[in-house]
């Protein structure tokens, strides 16, 4: 079988890298292929050294036009093309294209990663979709074979078993945008990062790569390494601590090594749920490079450093793994033989009963972005003393070094309050104080009250001479009742109560909060 | 405290936050499908029937689907 692959080669790189892991794995079972480029001069070095045939088409032509254009340059380069498989990794080819090409009798497979239409006869995205949002049912024919999910990642085969172990220093930050990327856009962090001594940066560009004048100066200058398209990462990935770049293929690569990293999206393909890339042990990713505060990624980058063991534990702990093995895997699905994925991936949620319908859990440090995303929503964080949304740089370098204990509660098993507390002596007196707030589930009040009991009793169990001191905003009606139902009192001005509250919540004033204590004695019900 | 003081207190409650029910027909009003009372409103009923009556009862019995109606919930305050 013939495997002729049709590659935009103005969509960055990664499309054509992860093209070139699938022809390897087709090659080493015995199939031969051959690639269809868009010409593109910035990429010759790279063609000339690219271990398969390539064919230069015309770029930018409609998709009627291109198919044409294919077929001829296919049929003219191998005959007939009814016994070919044709690999499309491209944005601007979609259903048309791939039906185009199935009328020549060849088999269509299409590498997707934007959720598109397709009629080709199998799909390949490697996306973890824990939203659910990317349901390709609506989007292909009946008889149409997906090939979904992080199993089927395309990686250079030395991923099956790199595995990232870090500088000596513990302070190497790689920096990365990919094969390509304007590197003006992140100048003023570099230049930064380069001047701090506290750590050593590596930076890496691809053939694509814009704007680097900077980085020769700041390599003449002996404040950074620079290293121009190398053919791979991985050794850079082994022996950085921390990766800083733009998620593309790299998310896969950096999961598969194991390999800490602070990451930002540069284009669509590269913004992800949360969830999934938690999933994934990718903790820490910035979103859109334009709302990126440079100050706050600075922070992140200095805490995640000096967090570097609880910050691989995290990556390592993940429940979906990168094993390197998807270009393998699909190669075998294309040549018919079973591919039954044996992974269980299940994160068990191991949860303790408060009644029927409640159950909890400690935080863990997993749990960093539940948590913020659910500080920051905004029927939490407007009745808070700080309402302004916590940036990741900021709650990175709380989280690990928080002295709260924090703890999420399941309503019918989803995880629906994040609920804590933390003990503080003021005059030698003990004091609890705490919180709460939703997910993206709104409980009932009939939930909330019970997880408030909840907190009160397990709290006045484990510090039975403490009291509990908060502060309510004045506008939240539905929680100044609450507090009341559950037994809290109004703190007198200048009462120790009252002195204690000031000293806990020094950002909130009387004029916008109350001020209540509840003693543990008063607590009835 | 008998049922005629509960269904008066109930009635009078819920006219107050803009609710009218027919004297005949408040045993069979469901507070929770209808939805006309939020958490604040829920928890305010709960501490009236309890400094009115001196009878607590617990959110999580408010919300109980068996006590929907507010009939139902008339016989389990009766039966505290």
């Amino acid at each position: 079988m013939r495997y002729l692959f049709r590659v935009n080669t103005y969509q960055g790189i990664g499309h054509l890298m992860r093209c070139r892991w699938l022809a390897t794995a087709l090659q080493s079972q015995g199939q031969s292929c051959c690639f269809f480029v868009d010409k593109n001069t910035d990429l010759d070095a790279l063609f000339d050294s690219f271990p398969f045939d390539i064919v230069q088409l015309e770029a930018d032509l409609a998709e009627k036009q291109d198919a044409q254009q294919f077929i001829s340059s296919a049929q003219s380069k191998i005959g007939d093309l009814s016994s070919v498989s044709v690999v499309v990794d491209n944005y601007q080819l979609g259903a048309q294209w791939e039906a185009d090409i199935k009328k020549s009798g060849a088999r269509v497979i299409a590498l997707d990663d934007i959720h598109r239409t397709h009629s080709a006869d199998v799909v390949i995205d490697q996306r973890l979709d824990l939203s659910g949002e990317r349901n390709y049912s609506a989007l292909v024919t009946q008889e149409t074979s997906l090939l979904l999910g992080p199993d089927y990642t395309l990686l250079n085969p030395v991923y099956e078993r790199a595995v990232n172990k870090g500088s000596l220093a513990g302070n190497n930050v790689l920096i990365s945008l990919g094969g390509g990327g304007d590197w003006s856009q992140i100048e003023g962090l570099v230049q930064k990062l380069a001047e701090q001594r506290k750590v050593s940066l590596t930076v890496i560009v691809g053939p694509q790569a814009k704007n680097i004048h900077y980085l020769h100066q700041l390599q003449s200058s002996g404040l950074i390494e620079l290293v121009e398209s190398p053919e791979s990462l991985i050794e850079y990935y082994q022996r950085c601590d921390l990766f800083f770049g733009a998620l593309g293929t790299s998310l896969y690569e950096l999961a598969a090594t194991l390999t800490p990293a602070l990451t930002f999206a540069l284009a669509p393909n590269q913004e992800n749920d949360w969830r999934s890339l938690d999933a994934l042990g990718h903790f820490f990713h910035l979103g859109n490079l334009k709302h990126i505060d440079f100050d706050d990624v600075m922070q992140a980058i200095y805490a995640l450093l000096d967090n570097l063991v609880a910050v691989k534990a995290m990556r390592e702990a993940a429940p979906v793994r990168i094993d390197g093995q998807g270009a393998k895997r699909i190669a075998r699905f294309l040549n018919g033989e079973d591919i039954t994925l044996k992974t269980e991936r299940s994160q068990s949620d191991e949860c303790l009963r408060i009644n029927d319908h409640l159950s909890y859990r400690d935080v863990i440090d997993q749990d960093i972005n539940l948590y913020r995303n659910a500080r920051n929503r905004p029927n939490n964080s407007e009745k808070m003393t700080v309402t302004q949304d916590v940036k990741l740089g900021e709650h990175i370098k709380w989280w690990f070094n928080n002295q709260r204990h924090s703890q999420i509660l399941y309503y019918q098993g989803a995880p629906t309050i994040v609920m804590w507390h933390q003990l503080v002596r003021f005059d030698e007196q003990e004091y609890l104080i705490g919180g709460w707030f939703t997910t993206d589930v709104t409980p009932s009040f009939d939930v909330v009250t019970a997880a408030l009991e909840w907190q009160l009793q397990q709290t006045f169990k484990s510090h039975p001479n403490a009291a509990w001191i908060a502060v309510i905003n004045k506008e939240n009606k539905f929680v100044n009742l609450l507090n009341q139902y559950l037994g809290f009192q109004r703190s007198r001005e200048h009462t120790h109560y009252y002195l204690a509250t000031q000293r806990a919540f020094p950002k909130a004033t009387d004029n916008d909060f109350n001020f209540v204590h509840l003693e543990n004695t008063k607590m009835e019900r | 405290m008998n049922s005629a003081e509960l269904k008066s207190f109930f009635s009078d409650f819920l006219e107050q936050r803009g609710v009218e029910v027919a004297e005949g027909d408040i045993e069979q009003y469901n507070f929770v499908e209808e939805g006309a009372l939020d958490s604040f409103e829920l928890l305010s009923m709960i501490l009236q029937i309890e400094s009115q009556f001196g009878v607590k009862v617990t959110p999580s019995e408010l919300m109980d689907e068996s006590n929907a109606q507010l009939g139902a919930l008339i016989n389990t305050i009766l039966a505290k």
